[in-house]
């Protein structure tokens, strides 16, 4: 809405009442996060009025997890799931983003649909039968069995090739006329260029890897396997457990994607926009 | 005419193949052959000692399905209640635009980053953190002994839960869906604006025949987009509530889990998996064609 | 020698209702050490053409060939060309330095040549000290020599120039203009130059190759095109401001030969049309179109003693330079004059216009050909 200047009293109303949904925001958004944090120091909350600074930080929940064998192979598995599954859909994506973008082949159009098609799959719908179909090829609760199948995912193969679309061709024409091989153009020259793409996709691939619980609660059949939120999710809804070791785990859960969130606010914003404009 | 160039065309199919191989053969496995599996597996009981074929049964089952009539109920109460969060989106995303096209940018920033914060983490942390919120919430109301107050936590009553995780849902996606209406309504030119002004338009009135017709196409795809996703709700079930109680605020795609999972009903967890794509990928195409037809 | 030669070539995008033919059958030989400039409208096909020659498109008939080799179906690589392009297409991640040292570096030169060459070149084109920086950190003039850098550093048969002074504001254009036609003449390198901007063409070409709508129009000098126009598109398109186009009729009456439009009428001596109309053309009237270029066309307050003398109103008048350029409604058309020195012109005011027969040309109104 226009601003119109010389009116000093509209403005200022506005103003308020967006500095206010700005703090209202970052209160709404960080308290549920902070009150975690709290609970899983032992901060007494149900007191009254509830204890928002714990006055005697508990730290045994955080002790007991990390002592606990089940939660630090969670956690390990964690890592080797999310790490696996982002690099290898980093790659693949990236190899098939490019060529779709770049090179015409016979079937390019036809399979261009089918990704598209695919895409508009919901992941979690296909995890049924893909239970079934990893049973049978004896890859359940195996390491490959997690992070292989996802790798192909549609939706990074066709971000990709979105973000190679927008990078003018002009600099691939000029490598190929001096004379560099399509390998050459591809390493040194694409790439480096899309690095923001690159970082947005990884930064995001990572995020979603790492809270995915829906995944592994099908293949991974033996809690030795599962994940971090898989664990903890368990443990919540099978039987009630410390409550505040919990609340724990779930503060460590959220560590990561935080702290990866800090650092790549911008990439994340922008893969938003991007994304979200791109349709 | 001689056809020219056919070594370098085939020279770059080759090289084209040769990248999208391995993706190619990764999602025909992995992506697309689980559609005919699951087609397959709708038609037997699967279990031990070995699946048995059992024909329509499961789609007769699904047919009456209480329950399945009830979380698909749920989904589309989500899907509206997505839809209208969505809709509000556009307010703050105003406030905080008009502001920081003056003179703040600073604010958007930091309006974005807060309210992106719940994308990024789990729904496990988010389910538990709230329902610790609403625990308390309950304990500190009940203490004080007013008459009618909650004592349990809305998540956990019949007649509150589905519209909880509802709220609880908005709340998560309102980050991505603000951050968006932001871009767009940064994309729409100051000069528009300008124009308006001049033309002696009032800030209602310019938002009417400025800034909605230009924000149009953005709305519609998000707001459909929203429906659809309703039906991939699940995280925020199983997180919060695990479905509870009973079914009440159970979506489809939660239900189909729970079959396969806990109940072993593959067949027919298979079923449920297929109603859901084939509403998704309707729905889904018909988006594709409200948008082509009317904005391309 | 490096010479390239056309072959009739063509080049057709897409098939059936969407087929689009860029390049209809061009021939024609550019010479050693020659500039030679592809001049046209947009969608001429003169960028098509360069980039058929680059080898980033392959013709769909006909041949290409470079120094003696025909290399219609190879590579860039293996043509041994270099192209200029309008954005420059600076790798933006790379400095300077890399950016020029790229194509060496593929070829694998060992370093301490890729570094001589490199600052050597730099030398030439004034940007020695640029060649830390990134390109982010250049303005326009400086992208556009480092972009000149990389393609000399390779010592290539043949230059190809892509619109390379569109992105340059006006005046830095003219400079530049003059830079690059220097430098090519110095290098001596056969060079190829696509603009769709007549006065650059003009400027800079050794020869022109004038292109409209995927068909060559003219190849010739500056010159030669300037005062020899072959066909009325190439008539309209040079000069600045354009040549008046008037269509008309020329015949026979009374053993005299008339051209009459709408505007104009006067008497033409016989020799003028002897070899080029028939006599029962002339009898019957042919419709031809006579282009005189506004320059050649002068306003004056008073008829004078010319031997032709036409009168019109005055319709607008625009001040270039210090050329006064007077648009006069002659008749139903509007035709553009130079006002005779010291003639103070006003809008809606009675003047008179002249013009000498020597710089007339005729154009047969329905092949378009001179005549």
């Amino acid at each position: 809405m226009a601003k119109v200047k010389g009116r000093p009293k509209t403005g200022a109303l506005f103003r308020i009442a967006a500095y206010s949904s700005t703090i209202l925001s970052l209160v709404i958004y960080f308290f549920p996060f902070y009150l975690l944090v709290v609970i899983s120091l032992h901060g007494n909350i149900f007191a009254q009025p509830p204890e928002l600074v714990p006055a005697n930080p508990d730290f045994s929940g955080y002790v007991a997890i990390f002592t606990n064998p089940a939660f630090f192979e969670w956690i390990m598995n964690s890592f080797i799931y999310t790490i696996g599954i982002s690099l290898g859909t980093i790659i693949m994506s990236s190899f098939t983003g490019y060529a779709f973008s770049r090179l015409d082949f016979p079937g390019k159009t036809q399979l261009f649909w089918l990704v598209l098609g695919l895409m508009m799959i919901p992941a979690v719908a296909s995890y049924i039968p893909l239970y079934v179909m990893l049973a049978k090829m004896k890859l359940l609760n195996t390491y490959w069995g997690i992070i292989i199948p996802p790798i192909a995912s549609p939706y990074s193969a066709f971000l990709m090739k979105q973000s190679f679309d927008a990078i003018p061709k002009d600099y691939e024409e000029v490598a190929y006329i001096d004379g560099a091989s399509r390998p050459t153009i591809l390493f040194r020259v694409i790439l480096p260029i899309a690095k923001p793409a690159l970082i947005t996709l990884a930064l995001f691939q990572f995020v979603w890897n790492w809270n995915n619980f829906a995944w592994p609660l099908f293949v991974a059949t033996s809690p030795r396997m599962w994940n971090l939120p898989l664990g903890i999710w368990n443990m919540v809804w099978s039987y009630t457990r410390d409550f505040w070791t919990l609340a724990a785990g779930g503060v460590v859960l959220m560590l990561v994607p935080f702290v990866m969130y800090l650092i790549g606010v911008e990439y994340f914003l922008r893969g938003i926009v991007v994304t979200g404009l791109k349709k | 005419m001689v056809e020219k160039g056919k070594r370098r065309r085939r020279l770059e199919a080759r090289d084209a193949y040769l990248m999208i191989l391995p993706f190619l053969v990764l999602m025909s496995v992995f992506s697309l052959f689980p559609i005919f599996q699951g087609i397959s597996l709708s038609f037997y009981r699967v279990g031990l000692p070995e699946d048995k074929y059992i024909g329509l049964k499961n789609y007769e089952r699904a047919l009456v399905d209480d329950v399945l009539a009830l979380t698909l109920k749920n989904t589309v109460f989500y899907g509206i209640t997505l839809m209208l969060g969505i809709v509000l989106c556009i307010l703050p995303a105003l406030l905080v635009n008009s502001v920081a096209m003056g003179n703040r940018p600073r604010l958007r920033w930091v309006f974005q980053a807060a309210i992106l914060l719940p994308i990024v983490i789990s729904w496990v942390t988010l389910g538990s953190a709230w329902n610790w919120i609403f625990l308390i919430g309950g304990g500190a109301l009940a203490q004080t002994g007013r008459p009618g107050a909650i004592s349990i936590s809305p998540l956990a009553q019949a007649s509150t839960a589905l519209p909880t995780v509802g709220l609880l849902t908005v709340w998560s996606t309102l980050g991505y869906n603000t951050i968006l209406f932001l871009a767009g309504l940064r994309g729409i030119p100051k000069v528009m604006y300008e124009a308006a002004q001049i033309d002696g338009a009032s800030n209602w009135q310019t938002f009417r025949h400025v800034t909605l017709p230009l924000l149009k196409p953005m709305l519609t795809f998000m707001v459909v987009t929203g429906f659809i996703g309703a039906f991939q709700i699940f995280d925020p079930v199983a997180t919060l509530t695990n479905g509870g109680p009973g079914w009440y605020s159970a979506s489809i795609m939660f239900y189909t889990v729970r079959q396969a999972w806990y109940a072993l009903d593959y067949g027919y967890a298979a079923v449920l998996g297929l109603v859901v794509v084939a509403i998704v990928f309707t729905l889904s195409v018909i988006q594709f064609r409200l948008i082509y037809k009317r904005y391309v | 020698m490096v010479e390239v030669t056309l072959d009739h070539v063509s080049k057709v995008f897409g098939e059936g209702a969407q087929k689009v033919v860029a390049v209809d059958d061009a021939s024609f030989t550019v010479k050693d050490k020659e500039l030679i400039v592809l001049l046209g409208p947009s969608g001429s096909g003169k960028s098509t053409l360069l980039r058929l020659i680059a080898g980033l498109e392959i013709p769909t008939s006909g041949d290409i060939i470079i120094g003696n080799k025909v290399v219609t179906e190879l590579t860039p690589k293996e043509r041994d060309v270099a192209m200029v392009f309008q954005s420059y297409a600076l790798y933006p991640h790379m400095s300077v330095f890399d950016n020029i040292a790229f194509p060496l570096k593929i070829r694998k030169l060992p370093r301490e040549e890729i570094k001589s060459r490199v600052e050597q070149t730099a030398e030439i084109l004034n940007i020695k000290h640029l060649l830390n920086r990134m390109p982010g950190q250049l303005s326009g003039g400086e992208m556009q020599r480092v972009a000149l850098a990389r393609s000399i550093v390779r010592n290539p048969q043949v230059f190809l120039f892509d619109e390379p002074l569109s992105n340059l504001d006006a005046k830095l254009r003219v400079t530049t203009r003059g830079f690059l036609k220097r430098l090519q003449k110095d290098l001596g390198i056969t060079s190829i130059y696509v603009t769709h901007d007549q006065e650059e063409a003009m400027t800079i070409a050794d020869r022109i190759v004038v292109l409209d709508r995927g068909k060559v129009q003219q190849i010739d000098s500056p010159d030669a095109i300037y005062s020899k126009p072959q066909n009325i598109f190439v008539a309209g398109f040079i000069g600045s401001p354009p040549m008046n186009l008037i269509e008309g009729r020329v015949l026979m009456r009374s053993g005299k030969i008339f051209f009459s439009s709408e505007s104009v009428n006067f008497e033409l001596p016989q020799e003028m049309m002897r070899n080029k109309v028939t006599n029962e053309e002339l009898d019957k009237g042919k419709n031809v179109t006579l282009g005189i270029r506004p320059e050649d066309v002068i306003a004056t307050a008073t008829p004078g003693n010319y031997a032709r003398v036409f009168k019109g109103k005055v319709y607008i008048t625009e001040l270039v330079g210090n050329t006064n350029y007077v648009m006069v409604e002659a008749g139903k058309m509007i035709l553009r004059t130079v006002a005779s020195p010291g003639f103070r012109v006003e809008i809606g005011k009675e003047v008179y216009f002249t013009f000498d027969l020597q710089n007339i040309h005729f154009f047969d109104s329905e092949t378009q050909e001179r005549l």
